[in-house]
């Protein structure tokens, strides 16, 4: 699966670093003082290294769970976010990781045991208040668990904490380390999905939807709670009456009360990665038509954008009850 | 196009036949041969001097995209004469700082770090060969390309058995190059393969031609309209194209731009997604050409 392995000095004899090195003995290995070194010079081209990326093995230092930006709730008193790796095995072309990144390269944090320290220390800090962490904010949550063994070290960590709530966001359908164990209520699945036309044309490498959808339901027949995250939605011919489709058909296929929290969002990206992503595949169509910059973000013109997201909220609230609904993008659009 | 950077002539001179490269000048004492396909300077020896010649090179033919590549041969403690590998970790005995080539492809050698240094020696380390240029190639060739389009590929031409005596067999370094050649040729494919760039077609020079003899751009409107050509160059198909020379007739400029976008948000929001055709077939293609499944 990888043909480099980069490994810190730091973290050469962590046990997760032996094992990795173990799985992958024919994998070239090159030690690297800092894994910045390798992650972040400029002149990298990260279309070139998602045909073949390395396996970065390093430790996390200084902060490593941060609050998260506050229109990213889902109704618990606290979130935080942590990013255990960076960069995804799935190449979405819409994907801000490709226009944030220098490197395409695959960091994983071996030090599992920092994060949860801090993850404690976060919900002690004040104990009567519900904690909500994100996990796939900089990666996949589970689309490469049977190489960093993710689920295996924090489901049980988080099982013996009922106050901190984790979200794996993904497109797998490895729901495998889920479906080993009984559930219990705080963790949630939360599967990005568009339909078919969008997946197909955009999700590269992505399991097919009809696969997620599979996988959901696996998750809900086994009593674990799934969020379901529509973003970004895009913009083509049609796009409404498909989205509209879709979402029934989404909502058709789980019961109601597997369902945690359900977000919706327009494409949208900062300036500054937008114009990464554009120069990176200049002959995307995504990132060509019906944009506009607005408050240093490039998202569909006013009118698209508010049609798209209004006709998608409205069809999601006559399958599920707004307590559960979480829009990305209300104050945006003055919704 | 490949750029080879290649201290000696003895190490060029395999290379130089292979691709048939005629002289085409120099910097300084480097010199400068080019052929169809591929340009290569002989540098002489050093860091510094590779550095100047890359640069100098670089400079004389600028292109984005290129592949550049430092061929020679280095020192090993135990590698057999004659192996070669691709840098892995680059170093310098006199400068700070380390650099990764990034390769995401399979290449015919194995990985290995290289020490370049200043003067010769026969102290040969494990795990690194020596050399004397990778170093400064690199640190100049980064400004012309990626760093996976900048490798170093190194064949051994002295290790702690047959130690380097200083004086170069320049046929023996000729037949270590030579016996490279199919190797190298590989690589160049692979890379050249997986990262090329579509060029520009024809459509889209002659009709930003044919905009600029009507109107006088500013530079900001030169930017938009090499932005809005290249996107409908990708979005539309050459029946559509043909058919944007009339477009030009309209009085305003701003208006013509206009007219571009406008073009573009129709066939981009057509294009961004392959929709099956449900008329017709199970599988169908989409506008251009992509397979879309049920
Ligand atoms: S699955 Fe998520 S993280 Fe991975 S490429 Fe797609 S958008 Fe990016």
């Amino acid at each position: 699966m990888f043909d480099r392995i980069y490994i810190e000095e730091a973290v050469r004899e962590h046990p997760r670093t032996q094992t990795l090195l173990e799985r992958y003995p024919k994998a070239e290995r090159i030690e690297c003082t800092r894994y910045g070194e390798i992650f972040n010079p400029k002149r990298q081209n990260f279309r070139l290294q998602k045909q073949n990326p390395a396996l970065i093995l390093a430790e996390k230092r200084g902060t490593r769970v941060l609050p998260t930006p506050p229109e990213y709730g889902l109704g618990a008193d606290r979130h935080f976010y942590f990013s255990h790796m960076l960069n995804c095995l799935y190449d979405c072309r819409y994907c801000f990781l490709q226009g944030m990144y220098q490197s395409a390269n695959y960091i994983l944090f071996v030090n599992f045991e920092d994060f949860q320290a801090e993850i404690r220390d976060t919900v002690e800090s004040d104990p009567n208040k519900s904690c909500f962490f994100f996990s796939g904010y900089d990666c996949d949550s589970l689309a490469m668990d049977r190489v960093t063994g993710f689920t295996d070290a924090f489901l049980p960590f988080f099982e013996k904490h009922p106050n901190a709530w984790l979200e794996l966001r993904t497109k797998s359908v490895n729901v495998s380390p889920l479906l080993k164990r009984a559930p219990f209520p705080n963790v949630v699945t939360a599967f990005s999905l568009n339909p078919e036309p969008v997946a197909n044309s955009l999700e590269h490498k992505a399991p097919p939807v009809k696969a997620r959808l599979a996988a959901l339901k696996k998750l809900t027949d086994a009593g674990w709670k799934i969020g379901l995250r529509f973003d970004p939605l895009i913009y083509f011919e049609n796009c409404v009456e498909v989205y509209e489709a879709f979402l029934d058909q989404v909502f058709a296929s789980i019961p109601a009360d597997s369902i945690h929290s359900i977000t919706l969002g327009t494409f949208r990206s900062p300036k500054a990665v937008f114009k990464k992503m554009e120069t990176l595949y200049p002959e995307e169509p995504l990132f060509m038509g019906n944009l506009e910059l607005k408050d240093g973000m490039v998202g569909y013109q006013e009118q698209i954008e508010r049609e798209l997201f209004e006709r998608a909220r409205e069809r999601i609230l006559q399958h599920a009850d707004a307590s559960q609904f979480f829009p990305c993008q209300s104050e945006a659009l003055g919704l | 196009m490949v750029h080879y950077v290649i201290a000696l002539p003895c190490e060029a001179q395999p290379i130089i036949q292979h691709y048939a490269l005629k002289p085409c000048g120099g910097h300084g004492r480097a010199r400068f041969f080019e052929g169809e396909n591929a340009r290569l300077v002989v540098t002489g020896i050093s860091s510094l001097q590779s550095a100047i010649a890359t640069t100098a090179l670089g400079n004389r033919f600028p292109e984005s995209g290129s592949l550049w590549l430092n061929v020679g041969i280095c020192g090993h403690a135990d590698a057999a004469i004659g192996k070669a590998f691709i840098a892995n970790r680059i170093a310098s005995d006199n400068s700070r700082g380390t650099f990764y080539p990034q390769l995401p492809w399979s290449s015919p050698w194995s990985g290995i770090g290289i020490k370049t240094l200043s003067v010769p020696s026969t102290r040969y380390e494990a795990d690194q060969v020596f050399d004397m240029e990778g170093f400064g190639f690199y640190t100049a060739a980064l400004v012309f390309g990626s760093s996976e389009l900048v490798q170093c590929v190194k064949i051994v031409s002295d290790n702690a058995a047959q130690p380097a005596d200083g004086d170069f067999d320049n046929a023996a370094i000729s037949n270590l190059v030579a016996a490279q050649i199919p190797s190298i040729e590989t690589f160049v494919e692979t890379v050249e393969k997986s990262s090329g760039k579509p060029d520009a077609s024809e459509w889209a020079s002659e009709f930003k031609r044919m905009a600029k003899s009507r109107y006088s751009f500013t530079e900001t409107e030169s930017h938009q309209l090499a932005s809005r050509v290249r996107q409908l160059d990708a979005l539309l198909e050459s029946d559509e194209k043909a058919v944007l020379g009339g477009l030009s007739s309209r009085t305003s400029k701003k208006e013509f731009l206009k007219e571009l976008q406008c073009l573009i948000d129709r066939h981009s929001a057509l294009n961004v997604c392959d929709q099956p055709d449900e008329e017709n077939a199970q599988i169908s293609t989409n506008r251009k050409g992509r397979a879309v499944y049920p």
